[in-house]
């Protein structure tokens, strides 16, 4: 019998959408508030208090700025712990103290990048199945960690803002002004809290993709197995893996600078509708993978770029689609193998 | 391998001449050019017997990047060969060869962009760019 984890929470509780959401909306709910109870308490503290005596006394100064600090603490924890949970199985996390074999992994990629200067390594992370898994794009990892920063920022501003704009002083100046900008200031808060707990949703209901792979790195006419790992607290409406190859081009136009992308090649390589996902029984599946023959390899210079990426694509009712990229390296044919290299 | 030979010199002294085996990405973003094999002859080693003959240059060529027709990245190698005279004039020629046998593979999609489709580069054609009225060719074979 598997050993339960502990958990603050009723070990018995319904699977599904809504834990989720109450555990996300509980850790963001903490962390706010103790955010606006820390300003609030800095700004009246600051505005109150004279250099002989504060407003409050000390020892109830102090209990609000240890409450404040506690609820961030216990809120930050909650959000960690629940992305954790959601997105490592307990094989994973064992096997995550043991990360001698990645270092000798990197090394070995690091090696071959002497050779192929222009091929960019993607170097692999040690599989648990297969031998290698795909390292995923950080992209929506960054988008909840910048979303978190703007809004507790702008909470701080308009926590401070609020006690300034009610205070009587002597000039109206300070008041005024922040009477200005503190609905400009609490729209703005509102919309990255927003856009924080959708990725927060996103990221705990849909949890962290993972893919291995049993070939690495792939060769055009190549042929190898991957295995997608799938947790989460979710029924999927559609999962679908893609397989594409994208060309990137840099430019100056006038005094700006643009990127632009065109998906080269695209291939559905497994999909799959109405998939229960739990934190005790991940989605997994194997299936195959081929790079088309005479394929170009993987490129990049100062400018331009050719990229070959695995796509795992998530639908569920009434959630934002989610997209995780992972990143492979596909290598040319040596030139033993290619008969006629040069053609003048 | 490849020979070169400069066909007509008129009026202007040679003063150095250069020949490299290069890659060219480019397309629609800014080009990028990678150097694997360079050459230069200086003007003490430039006689008029020298300039009559073939030059030959020699080189073993990388495993990547291999030529690539691609929508909006092309990547093409060339022979240049140039020719700098006095007064900053210079001359050079490319020429154009396929390395390797990629192709765009078949199945392209109208996913994720927002621009129209690129005209792509011929790569049959060599690119031959005067930047001077000097009258003299190279012929790379």
């Amino acid at each position: 019998m598997p050993k339960k984890q502990k958990s603050f929470f009723p070990t018995k509780r319904p699977q599904g959408r809504r834990p989720a959401i109450a555990e996300a909306a509980l850790a963001g709910i903490l962390v706010l508030l103790g955010v606006i109870l820390l300003a609030v308490t800095i700004t009246l503290t600051a505005l109150y208090s004279t250099p002989h005596q504060l407003y409050i006394s000390v020892g109830y100064l102090s209990l609000r700025i240890i409450l404040a600090v506690l609820l961030i603490t216990a809120g930050s924890y909650f959000i960690i712990s629940l992305l954790w949970k959601v997105g490592v199985s307990r094989e994973r996390r064992e096997a995550l103290v043991n990360r001698a074999n990645e270092i000798d992994l990197l090394n070995e990629f690091r090696r071959r990048r002497e050779d192929l200067p222009t091929v960019p390594v993607e170097a692999p992370l040690q599989g648990n199945v297969l031998p290698y898994r795909l390292r995923c794009s950080q992209r929506n990892l960054w988008m909840l960690i910048s979303s978190a920063t703007m809004s507790v920022s702008l909470v701080v501003i308009a926590s401070i803002l609020f006690p300034t704009a009610i205070v009587s002083g002597p000039s109206a100046n300070p008041r005024s002004l922040a009477l200005v900008f503190l609905p400009i200031i609490c729209a703005a808060a509102l919309w990255f809290l927003y856009r924080f707990f959708r990725q927060l949703l996103k990221l705990t209901g849909i949890g962290p993709s993972s893919i291995e792979i049993s070939q690495y790195p792939l060769f055009p006419n190549s042929k190898c197995t991957m295995r997608l790992f799938q947790p989460g607290r979710i029924r999927l409406k559609v999962l679908t893996v893609w397989l594409v190859c994208q060309e990137e081009a840099t430019f100056d136009q006038g005094t700006d600078i643009r990127t632009e992308r065109r998906d080269v090649f695209r291939q559905r390589l497994f999909r799959k509708r109405s998939v229960d996902v739990s934190p005790e029984h991940p989605f997994e599946i194997e299936f195959d993978l081929e790079i088309p023959d005479r394929a170009i390899h993987s490129f990049k210079s100062a400018n331009n770029r050719i990229q070959w990426k695995i796509i795992v694509q998530a639908e569920a009712k009434k959630w934002p689609t989610l997209n995780r990229t992972f990143r492979l390296s596909v290598y040319p044919r040596t030139a033993t193998e290619t008969p006629s290299v040069v053609r003048l | 391998m490849c020979e070169y030979r400069l066909r007509a010199v008129e009026g202007l002294a040679v003063h150095a001449i250069e020949a490299s085996v290069v890659w060219i990405a480019g397309g629609k973003g800014s080009e990028d050019i990678g150097v694997h094999f360079f050459q230069r002859i200086s003007k003490d080693a430039i006689s008029p017997s020298m300039l009559q003959r073939r030059h030959r240059l020699s080189t073993v060529l990388p495993e990547s990047p291999l030529s690539y027709p691609g929508m909006i990245v092309q990547v093409r190698w060339c022979v240049r060969v140039r020719i700098f005279y006095g007064n900053d004039l210079e001359l050079n020629q490319d020429h154009e060869f396929l390395l390797g046998d990629v192709q765009v593979p078949d199945s392209v999609t109208s996913n994720s962009t927002d621009s129209e489709m690129s005209d792509s580069v011929s790569l049959d054609e060599p690119d031959v760019s005067e930047s001077t009225s000097a009258k003299a060719s190279v012929d790379v074979e």
